[in-house]
């Protein structure tokens, strides 16, 4: 190879940083200007989750601990409108919590849940389908005392009710702890692992995970131990989970469907500026020097 | 749950792109924002806590049981002693007295004790099973069960090799860590350099992931941006973006052309 275009090569390493940043937004924005789909394949980790919340008996609720907010909205919520919206359909009736990690926990799960039953599900009911108890403090401390009595930790719901006023709650009239709890999905960008040891490993009831795709290395370990049923892990996890829900590529809204594509294609512009990346510093190195 | 006025859109909009001008260089629109992001979380946070923690679990009791026990000691009254509570977790704040720094150290065995309880439950529930879950036979049927006393399912090929793999890797990147002694003989050296390998392909995993998981948090901006924002935006905004951004490009192309600075002399 010439010394000139070995030059040209190595000059690869040297691409300032701001026309990469311009690439990856034009390769991301591309999708969402011009419509078009990719196939999902269903990752065994979501299909479980799937199957072990639409085995939900009727007398039972699932305790959904959303605990994220603008910070990492971008995987978080396709992956509670996925989950909220199965259980919708369904009829399993669900508490969300929020707990320890952010006060705005309770107002995004509403957002969520408000465009969904706008949208699809205008017969569900606040205080028959779903319940949400708002923003609580302490870790392992408050999953106990939500295992063993859940009017210890929390008096009121995100409205004011109290949880013993049958006329707005009907739904906590048969919800006092974890006897009355089918599973628990925890949605934050880090899930709090003393869900397992505190609850599971306690009293066996099932954990789920909902959790940004830079902590889902962590967690796959707890998937080979049963010690999680299931996890959906960012905007594949959604993505995944939706496609579960609706067979029909058509019918697919989640936010998470939404952003599958454009991150196939930025992931894409990534791995070229990688690739590139390492001819120029091959290119470099053949011809002597690092730059 | 109404939809936000365009007031509010246009807000988010130029805090998002403020926020993402950092991409270009650190600048005091960038620092500005997220000062007040941190500010307006920090008191909506200490608001929230005290309406749905503090307030009704610890401040209502602990203020029914001193009515209570003004009224002579009616029934309820036990709830005063939340005060003690609250009287140990002013403790804490001795930490900013030399003389009184000693009081503060009360609590703080309390919380080192409580927390060493909790830590030896957490981790053995947490990694018991775990611990378990790496026995696995290297022969398995379908099921999972072993060869020897396993069940009448067959043989699986695929769960064997996937148990190969499983306690294999395990191993190697175990001897990796073993620094207690030399790596002499050739099995223990090629098994430390294997699970070196092995470490390198699971970091590579977290790359991945954390690529992910940066990218979803900048798409769903745009999708923001482009959705959301795009619609309401006037013609005339979009001229002037049209004629400073070229004008911004040629800049980049000719600060690009200039010696390279790094992260650091930019901040100075």
């Amino acid at each position: 190879m010439g010394k000139q275009m070995l030059n040209a090569l190595a000059r690869l390493q040297n691409i300032d940083r701001r026309w990469l940043y311009l690439t990856l937004a034009l390769a991301c924005l591309l999708p969402f200007v011009v419509k078009m789909r990719l196939p999902v394949y269903v990752s065994p980790e979501t299909r479980e989750l799937f199957n072990a919340i639409d085995r939900c008996p009727p007398d039972k609720v699932v305790l959904v601990d959303s605990a994220w907010d603008a910070g990492s909205l971008g995987e978080n919520w396709g992956q509670v409108e996925v989950v909220f919206d199965h259980m919708l359909r369904r009829g399993i009736k669900f508490v969300v919590i929020s707990l320890d990690i952010t006060p705005l926990g309770p107002q995004f799960a509403d957002k969520v849940i408000s465009k969904l039953v706008a949208s699809k599900y205008p017969n569900r009911k606040y205080g028959v389908d779903w319940v949400n108890l708002g923003f609580t403090k302490g870790d392992w401390q408050a999953m106990q005392q939500i295992a063993k009595d859940i009017r210890r930790q929390y008096k009121r719901d995100s409205r004011g009710w109290s949880l013993d006023d049958a006329q707005h709650l009907p739904l906590m009239q048969r919800v006092h702890n974890i006897d009355d709890v089918y599973m628990i999905y925890s949605v934050t960008y880090s899930p709090m692992e003393n869900w397992i040891p505190f609850v599971h490993g306690v009293y066996g009831t099932p954990i789920g995970f909902g959790c940004a795709g830079i902590q889902s290395t962590t967690y796959y370990r707890y998937i080979l131990s049963r010690q999680l049923v299931g996890m959906l892990v960012g905007v594949r996890g959604a993505a995944e989970y939706d496609a579960l829900l609706y067979p029909d590529p058509a019918r697919r809204t989640s936010l998470g469907t939404h952003l599958i594509v454009p991150q196939a294609f930025g992931h894409t512009a990534i791995i070229l500026a990688v690739v590139l990346g390492n001819i120029g510093f091959f290119a470099a190195r053949r011809r002597g020097g690092s730059r | 749950m109404t939809n936000p006025a365009p007031w509010q859109i246009w807000l988010a909009a130029l805090v998002t792109l403020g926020i993402y001008s950092y991409l270009w260089n650190d600048n005091r629109l960038y620092r500005m924002l997220l000062n007040v992001m941190i500010g307006l979380g920090v008191g909506y946070s200490f608001i929230v806590i005290w309406k749905n923690v503090l307030g009704p679990l610890w401040w209502q009791p602990m203020v029914r049981g001193l009515e209570a026990v003004a009224h002579g000691f009616a029934p309820g009254s036990a709830g005063a002693l939340w005060i003690l509570v609250g009287l140990l977790g002013t403790l804490w704040y001795f930490q900013f007295s030399r003389k009184y720094l000693w009081l503060s150290r009360i609590v703080i065995g309390m919380t080192l004790g409580a927390g060493a309880g909790m830590t030896f439950k957490q981790q053995f529930l947490l990694n018991a099973p775990q611990i378990t879950d790496s026995f696995r036979p290297l022969i398995a049927r379908a099921d999972g069960s072993p060869l020897l006393g396993g069940t009448s399912a067959p043989v699986s090929l695929w769960m064997s090799v996937n148990n190969i793999i499983f306690v294999g890797t395990i191993v190697c990147v175990m001897v990796y860590f073993l620094f207690s002694f030399e790596h002499k003989t050739a099995l223990v050296r090629g098994s430390a350099k294997a699970g070196r390998w092995l470490l390198m392909i699971s970091f590579g995993a977290f790359f991945g992931n954390t690529v992910m998981t940066r990218m979803a948090v900048f798409l769903e901006r745009l999708q923001f941006l482009v959705d959301d924002w795009s619609p309401i935006v006037p013609a005339w905004f979009w001229a002037l973006a049209g004629a400073t951004v070229p004008a911004g490009v040629w800049m980049a192309i000719r600060r690009a052309a200039q010696p390279h600075k790094n992260e650091g002399d930019a901040r100075e």
